[in-house]
């Protein structure tokens, strides 16, 4: 069963962000929704992550979801490597990932507080990487990043979009490229209709 | 070195100024039943300490306060909880805690003197007082709990224990600190003062009625630092309490 959006209308309030959209994500890649801002991107995001109910259709979503969310979101009064191994990584597969990213063991023991808006972006990046999971949402995962700091991850996305699907909001086309993922054109609000991969962009 | 005894020594010598300028105004006044001198009421203070009956007044009052404060810590806790979760529970609810804030505090007293035993009256005093405080305090932190990371435990599928042990608590951590710390002086402070105004045996208050009744100003300034020094102890305590607590979470 894959992860799949069926004529799903929703509305903030009087306005209609999505309207009867269809979407059905691929068993593995990347699929990357490209639009300018406040044209319906985040929102399709947090319908697949479950934290809004649609007004009517249907979504299935099979499994477990991982995100990472356009903020870094880190529980303040945990350090780094419990903010990853709270929603339930083991410690050792938690520091692994965390130490790929480019962090270093004192700062898997620093509060959130204590790191860089950069580091503190890798442990959000990490705690949805590590994370058990079915599907990947990954909401500007890149921000605050110097381009060394987001090609090195990469690979890690790209490993887990091997098998798995990825949904990718970005502002950055490299990344996208980077990450061979296929563009899906949003024009603006409301989204309506089949949501499918444009040939050229 | 020098900044270690800093302060203590300042407040030494603060402490030392008020003493003195109370010895001064004593012997100004020259009249005992006005205004004793510092050591008279040390004295006092002293003879008061050496009996058995004093600290059997100071423990019961201490107990009636705290069991008071401890139920009022439940109650307002649970009403924190509803009130958040169920808005109708909350408009119901809300002008209790209104007049009971807005009321004095004697009123409640005598009020409720023709209802209780004078005993149970402290403890009950004390726990009207400290209701509304943990409940008001308590539901401004969970109001004030950070969604993003609600949501981000719910993406994440924390269950209902992890998401109350490491989103929600740490969350109205504070609040209810905050809450606990005002409230047990509000609590110590009126209770003594049911105990003044209604006498149960085996009291602070009872004995601080008695001894203006019998003109004896140096114990009634005694006792009232008996309750000073108790309140600022075991604030301390409290305050200790929580910092240990945070080192543990």
């Amino acid at each position: 069963m894959s992860v799949r959006l069926e004529k799903v209308s929703f509305a903030y309030g009087d306005t209609p962000v999505c309207r009867d959209v269809t979407w059905q994500l691929p068993d593995s890649g990347v699929a990357c929704l490209w639009g300018p801002s406040g044209c319906g991107k985040t929102t399709l995001l947090r319908l697949l992550a479950g934290l809004e109910r649609p007004d009517s259709g249907r979504i299935q979503a099979p499994g477990r979801v991982s995100m990472v969310f356009q903020e870094d979101r880190l529980l303040p009064w945990l350090t780094a490597l419990q903010n990853v191994t709270v929603v339930g990584t083991e410690e050792d597969t938690a520091r692994r990932w965390m130490l790929s990213l480019g962090l270093t063991e004192g700062e898997l023991q620093s509060l959130p507080d204590a790191l860089s808006g950069g580091q503190q972006r890798r442990v959000a990046l990490a705690r949805a990487l590590a994370a058990d999971s079915d599907y990947l949402l990954l909401d500007e995962p890149f921000n605050g990043l110097d381009e060394d700091t987001w090609r090195a991850a990469i690979p890690w996305i790209a490993e887990y979009a091997a098998h798995r699907p990825v949904v990718l909001v970005t502002h950055v086309r490299q990344q996208a490229e980077a990450l061979h993922a296929a563009l899906i054109p949003l024009a603006g609000v409301p989204v309506s209709g089949v949501l499918c991969p444009a040939e050229n962009l | 070195m020098c900044n270690k005894w800093r302060r203590p020594l300042t407040a030494a010598g603060v402490a030392l100024f008020w003493l003195g300028v109370w010895a001064v105004c004593s012997h100004l006044i020259g009249q005992e039943l006005l205004l004793p001198t510092p050591w008279l009421v040390a004295a006092s203070l002293w003879r008061l300490m050496g009996q058995g009956d004093f600290w059997i007044a100071v423990g019961m009052s201490l107990l009636r306060v705290l069991g008071g404060f401890a139920a009022a810590v439940v109650v307002g806790v649970l009403l924190a909880v509803l009130t958040t979760r169920f808005s109708l529970v909350h408009t119901v609810l809300a002008p209790v805690l209104h007049v009971v804030r807005a009321a004095p505090v004697a009123s409640f007293i005598i009020l409720a003197y023709v209802w209780l035993r004078a005993g149970l009256l402290p403890a009950f005093i004390a726990f009207l007082m400290v209701v509304p405080l943990v409940w008001e305090n308590l539901r401004q932190g969970i109001l004030h709990t950070d969604t993003r990371l609600l949501e981000m435990a719910r993406v994440f599928r924390l269950g209902r224990v992890q998401r109350l042990r490491y989103v929600r608590l740490p969350a109205v951590r504070p609040y209810l600190e905050a809450a606990l710390t005002t409230g047990f002086g509000f609590a110590w402070k009126s209770g003594i003062a049911a105990e003044i105004i209604c006498w149960p045996d085996r009291s602070i208050g009872q004995n601080m009625h008695n001894a203006k009744a019998y003109l004896e100003t140096p114990e009634v300034i005694a006792w009232t630092v008996v309750v000073v020094v108790l309140s600022v102890v075991l604030e301390w305590l409290l305050r200790r309490l929580f910092r240990r607590g945070e080192v543990a979470a």
